[in-house]
């Protein structure tokens, strides 16, 4: 049968248990250097792939700049048509007589041929009209073809005159569209 | 070394310091090198993130500008003459013309202010003039006033009749703004024309253009030698 032997001094002697710790922490300190190996090996792994990736999107963005260089002029032509647009549409949208003519236009037409337009003055905010009419049936008619048109907001007659040789004159303000 | 330096401490400790110490290193090495290395890692990953943006926006350009020239065609050309980039007063005066042309009208007292700024930013001038026809003749010529390039709008319609025919003085305005002067970053994005963006340009597209008469240079003819007799 073998016999242990332990010949250290009795001063340097280590503990059973205070062993089994040590034991425990030298496997931790052999365990975590290879897991540290790994780790740095991934690291650097790691480090190399986005590398590459980095140096492959850096010159794929050169050849596209170089690119776009190329296509200056229609870049200058996407700019330009952009920069038009953009104000054209602010112009198309600028009030303009145009609405109040095309309204005012719709009552003209009922007008008799006997009856003239001593004045209209058409702007982008109201419409003015004097009219001469011959008869007073053809105020009525006038006078509904406006109600019909619903595009007005108000009507005023501001002068209504009668004279023998000319017939009736009126003159009318309408405001808004 | 370490054995001198631990010669005066109990055996126990220097045991516990000589079997802890290669953990302690690894553990400290585990601190060092991660933190050094996961902050270089994730820089690296937001620079290749910002790269393929770059290179997202980059490609999205080239393909949006490659387009333009068989999209487009001459709408850059269009949009400039519907809106150009200098005094379009001569431009709008020549297109009336030709309009009260068509309508048989007389068109008289053509006047064009100076230079204002409009309120939307940009300049404008002002244009009155006389037309003499019938009513029916005026409002069609006013009406069609809206169709030509450059654009112009109506500000104001002074109409009168005496002894059949009618008599109008007509307010216009026509404007122009400068070209853009600088062009966006090579890395800055640029879009393809919106669906309402389009339709501005299917309307910009449905103007009248000027007709200009471009002359070219005389050809051949000249002398080889302009001082021989």
């Amino acid at each position: 049968m073998a016999i242990k032997l332990n010949l250290l001094p009795s001063e340097k002697r280590v503990g059973k248990d205070l062993q089994r710790i040590l034991r425990t922490i030298r496997m931790l300190g052999v365990v975590g250097l290879g897991i540290f190996i790994i780790f740095g090996i991934v690291l650097i792994g790691f480090f190399v792939f986005r590398s590459i990736q980095l140096n492959t999107r850096d010159s794929q963005n050169s050849g596209l700049k170089s690119r776009i260089s190329t296509l200056e002029t229609s870049e200058t032509k996407m700019v330009l048509l952009k920069d038009r647009i953009a104000k054209i549409k602010t112009l198309l949208n600028v009030p303009t007589a145009l609405a109040n003519l095309d309204n005012v236009n719709l009552a003209l037409s009922s007008l008799a041929s006997d009856t003239t337009i001593n004045e209209l003055n058409i702007s982008t905010a109201k419409i003015s009209l004097s009219l001469n009419f011959k008869n007073s049936n053809e105020i009525a008619v006038f006078l509904k073809s406006l109600s019909d048109t619903k595009a007005f907001k108000t009507v005023t007659i501001s002068s209504f005159s009668f004279n023998p040789t000319s017939g009736y004159l009126i003159s009318i303000v309408i405001t808004g569209t | 070394m370490l054995e001198n330096l631990l010669k005066d401490i109990p055996e126990n400790i220097r045991v516990i310091i000589t079997n802890s110490l290669p953990l302690a290193i690894v553990i400290i090495l585990f601190l060092f090198v991660g933190n050094f290395g996961v902050s270089k890692i994730t820089s690296m990953g937001d620079q290749v993130a910002q790269a393929t943006k770059s290179n997202n926006i980059l490609t999205q350009k080239v393909n949006t500008l490659q387009a333009v020239g068989s999209i487009y065609g001459n709408a850059p050309d269009m949009a400039t003459t519907a809106l150009p980039s200098s005094d379009s007063a001569l431009t709008a005066i020549s297109q009336i013309k030709t309009l009260s042309f068509l309508q048989s009208l007389t068109l008289s007292n053509i006047k064009a202010g100076t230079e204002t700024l409009d309120l939307t930013g940009l300049s404008r001038v002002d244009i009155s003039l006389e037309a003499v026809g019938s009513k029916a003749q005026i409002v069609a010529f006013v009406k069609s006033i809206s169709g030509i390039a450059p654009i112009t709008t109506v500000e104001s319609i002074k109409l009168n009749e005496s002894a059949g025919s009618s008599h109008a003085t007509i307010s216009l305005r026509t404007y122009w703004s400068p070209l853009p002067k600088t062009l966006p970053a090579v890395d800055q994005a640029i879009s393809d024309l919106t669906p309402d963006e389009r339709a501005t340009l299917l309307t910009i597209g449905k103007l009248t253009q000027p007709s200009f008469l471009t002359l070219p240079p005389a050809s051949g003819g000249g002398k080889a030698d302009p001082f021989s007799i």
